[in-house]
């Protein structure tokens, strides 16, 4: 579809896939010469990034181009009569050399055919592995996910216990700032992650230190024992149990000695309400009781549980053992 | 509040992305906001060498106190194979090997790291993390270091050296979300405090007679690629992906870099190499050109991109580079590439489509007018190292300890 009169900006990624679309035709028709190509990638990827040469694509296209052996042996010399010499060996060791580059060349392109069908093999088990462990459909982007009024009238409640956090602390899957905002007016060095850019660019351009992440990838790459306290919201409820599992152990890896921790969800009765079928239809997992987070929580190295509940929301607050395994209220 | 830098090199003869954020950043502070800014750095201008340029001693630079100090040692002869030696797997360095390569690589200038550790600075603001002031100077000022990074994906960062680095700034400040990223996955940077900044532009008046004059290719349409030439930022990529480009298109289309030479590029009668030039040549060159081409793949930011749609023109990236790649996916308003094949393309697209340059330029207008003016950068700044000093005095547990000044 042309674009229209109005201002609209055309969409990059439509134009870049155009494209890449008519790169992939050209080479496919043979339009771009191959060994002048494969030259002047190999000057761009001098300078690429690390990560870029890391990647399985990249390291296909640098095995393409090993595959390919040149015979053609260079024969400049500094010596008045060497290159003379040079020129009449390689014409005389051509059929030779010929001989045995065209077995290495089919042994390499064998090797390059293997690997390529390896990846589109690696490629189809990570669909499939996908499958089996649906996406979370708020960072689908299939339900919008924001948390439910009875959520929202938990955070007096979790002001009062965490007002007075000594130490940085995340609310993980943040929404619109509902909590970090009042954390951060009242003093708190407060974070917030959300897989939502609709609700963490608002929050940046109020100076709120957001990220764009999703709670659990974001847990992975948190210093062990560095947060003075811990919020997790939104995915909890959605969450395959296992998962669930898991981020109750990231946060006691996290959350330093005296620190808090509190799990905000909504009560399992109430999570298919009319409002929120979508989400509860679409989610891998269900919410837990207050009393199994509770439980889980304790397992985990922290003590002191108590639960605040607004409706049929609620939140298992709890502190992290000292290391002789005394708990600070 | 008494801000200090702590810089490598810092003039407005010096060229280079970081230290030309550094500096807008310190001129901004001390105009916007009154605050006192001092710049603890060296003599030196060059990043290749280190020598010594400027004198030692104290000077005022719009209103920002400078405190240059000797450099002890430069950059190495032993550098670049060093470098090769310990690059082929940065991870696997020693701390002692990783040390050594720091100083290898200069400017060693402890002085300048001391000078800064006993100013009575609230903050210290260090910038980029790859040079010995930094690499000594955060671990010694630890409650006080605020990281600009500037970090690109190299084998450098990977350095086990640089654990301790971000280990112990108190904040740390990326310019985009994939900096931020890239530091993330290195290090576990998540629970320092941290901001998304960026840099600001500032558009001049451009002279767009006094650009075509200096060209000399009369009204011919042309490409630009703004900074340092250098194979480092692809420019020798470009200009061999150029040539092939003019040989299977020929047509009146030429490519133009301007900036610095750091290597010199192979003669092509449609490329043109300016040089540096002033910043009214600058502007009017953008204004001219059909479109500004990034190639580097080793940006933390790229002011020049900022400039180039501030300008209206539509810019075209190395889809390696993740950081310019996330400002034309944002913004809208750039293409990118990979490669010979993909660079035709686009060319193609830019040379052929007015309407596609226009309208990519103006919505990369609209993504600098709406993210990146000074102002709102300052401010959003001074909030962040407020907070910092905020959070750094509760939990020294001294808050009767004087407030920050107002401006």
């Amino acid at each position: 579809m042309p674009d229209t009169d109005i201002d609209m900006p055309p969409s990059s990624e439509r134009v870049n896939a155009e494209i890449e679309a008519e790169v992939r035709r050209r080479r496919a028709a043979g339009e771009i010469p191959a060994e002048l190509e494969a030259q002047l990638d190999q000057a761009f990827e001098r300078y690429s990034p690390m990560s870029a040469r890391d990647d399985l694509q990249a390291g296909l296209r640098a095995a393409d181009r090993a595959a390919w052996i040149d015979v053609d042996v260079p024969v400049a010399s500094r010596i008045a009569a060497g290159t003379f010499v040079k020129r009449v060996l390689r014409k005389a060791m051509a059929w030779y050399l010929n001989y045995l580059a065209q077995q290495v060349r089919t042994l390499g392109a064998t090797g390059v055919a293997v690997m390529h069908a390896l990846a589109l093999r690696v490629a189809a088990l990570d669909g499939k592995l996908g499958q089996l462990s649906p996406a979370d459909p708020v960072e689908n982007g299939d339900v919008q996910g924001l948390p439910p009024e009875d959520v929202l009238a938990l955070a007096p409640g979790l002001l009062a216990r965490f007002g007075g956090t000594d130490g940085r602390l995340l609310h993980a899957e943040c929404g619109d700032g509902w909590l970090i905002c009042k954390l951060v007016d009242s003093g708190v060095d407060a974070y917030g992650t959300d897989p939502r850019p609709s609700l963490v660019d608002p929050l940046l351009a109020r100076g709120m230190d957001a990220w764009q992440e999703c709670t659990e990838k974001h847990l992975e790459a948190v210093a062990p024992s560095s947060l003075g306290g811990l919020v997790l919201s939104g995915i909890v409820e959605r969450a395959p149990l296992a998962r669930q599992r898991d981020m109750v152990a990231s946060a006691a890896r996290v959350v330093r000695a005296g620190g808090r921790f509190a799990v905000v969800s909504t009560d399992p009765s109430a999570w298919s309400a009319d409002q929120r079928q979508g989400e509860s239809d679409l989610s891998p997992g269900r919410p837990l009781h207050a009393s199994t987070w509770s439980l889980l929580i304790e397992r985990a190295g922290f003590g002191g549980c108590e639960v605040i509940r607004s409706g049929e929301a609620f939140a298992v607050i709890a502190t992290r053992a000292a290391a002789g395994g005394s708990t600070a209220h | 509040m008494k801000i200090g830098f702590v810089l490598a090199r810092y003039g407005t003869e010096v060229i280079g992305g970081a230290e030309n954020a550094a500096r807008m950043l310190a001129e901004g502070m001390v105009r916007r906001f009154g605050w006192p800014v001092e710049i603890f750095t060296t003599c030196a201008t060059s990043a290749h060498t280190w020598d010594d340029v400027y004198p030692p001693g104290d000077e005022t630079i719009n209103g920002v106190s400078v405190r240059r100090f000797p450099v002890l040692r430069g950059r190495s002869p032993d550098y670049n194979a060093y470098s090769g030696q310990l690059f082929a797997a940065p991870g696997d360095a020693s701390l002692t090997q990783a040390q050594r390569w720091a100083d290898l690589q200069g400017p060693v200038c402890p002085d300048a790291v001391q000078a800064a550790q006993e100013s009575d600075a609230r903050l210290l603001v260090y910038y980029p993390y790859l040079f010995y002031p930094t690499i000594r100077g955060v671990p010694q000022t630890p409650d006080r270091a605020v990281l600009h990074p500037a970090a690109h994906d190299e084998a450098p960062l990977r350095l086990r050296l640089f654990r301790e680095v971000f280990a112990s700034a108190r904040g740390l400040v990326f310019q985009t979300r994939a900096e931020r990223n890239l530091v993330q996955g290195l290090y576990p940077v998540a629970a320092k405090p941290q901001l998304l900044l960026g840099l600001g532009v500032e558009r001049a008046p451009g002279d767009r007679g006094g650009a075509r004059h200096l060209l000399g290719i009369g009204d011919r349409p042309f490409v630009i690629c703004l900074g340092r030439v250098e194979d480092g930022k692809g420019s020798n990529a470009l200009a061999r992906s150029f040539a092939l480009y003019k040989e299977r298109h020929p047509g009146p289309l030429a490519l133009v870099f301007a900036g610095p030479v750091a290597d010199v590029q192979p003669g092509h009668p449609d490329i043109v190499v300016t040089g540096p030039v002033t910043e009214p040549v600058k502007w009017g060159l953008l204004e001219e050109s059909l479109a500004l081409l990034s190639p580097s793949a080793m940006e933390s930011f790229s002011l020049v991109v900022m400039e180039a749609w501030s300008a209206g023109i539509p810019v075209a990236v190395n889809a390696d580079c993740l950081p310019t790649l996330e400002h034309c996916r944002a913004s809208e308003g750039g293409m990118w590439f990979r490669g010979y094949a993909g660079l035709e393309v686009v060319l193609e697209r830019l040379e052929s489509d007015p309407e596609l340059r226009r309208r990519l330029g103006q919505a990369g207008r609209r993504y600098v007018e709406s993210n990146f003016s000074w102002p709102v950068l300052l401010d959003r700044y001074r909030a962040f190292l407020e907070r910092l000093t905020h959070v750094a005095t509760s939990a020294d547990e001294s808050s009767s300890a004087s407030p920050a000044e107002s401006p």
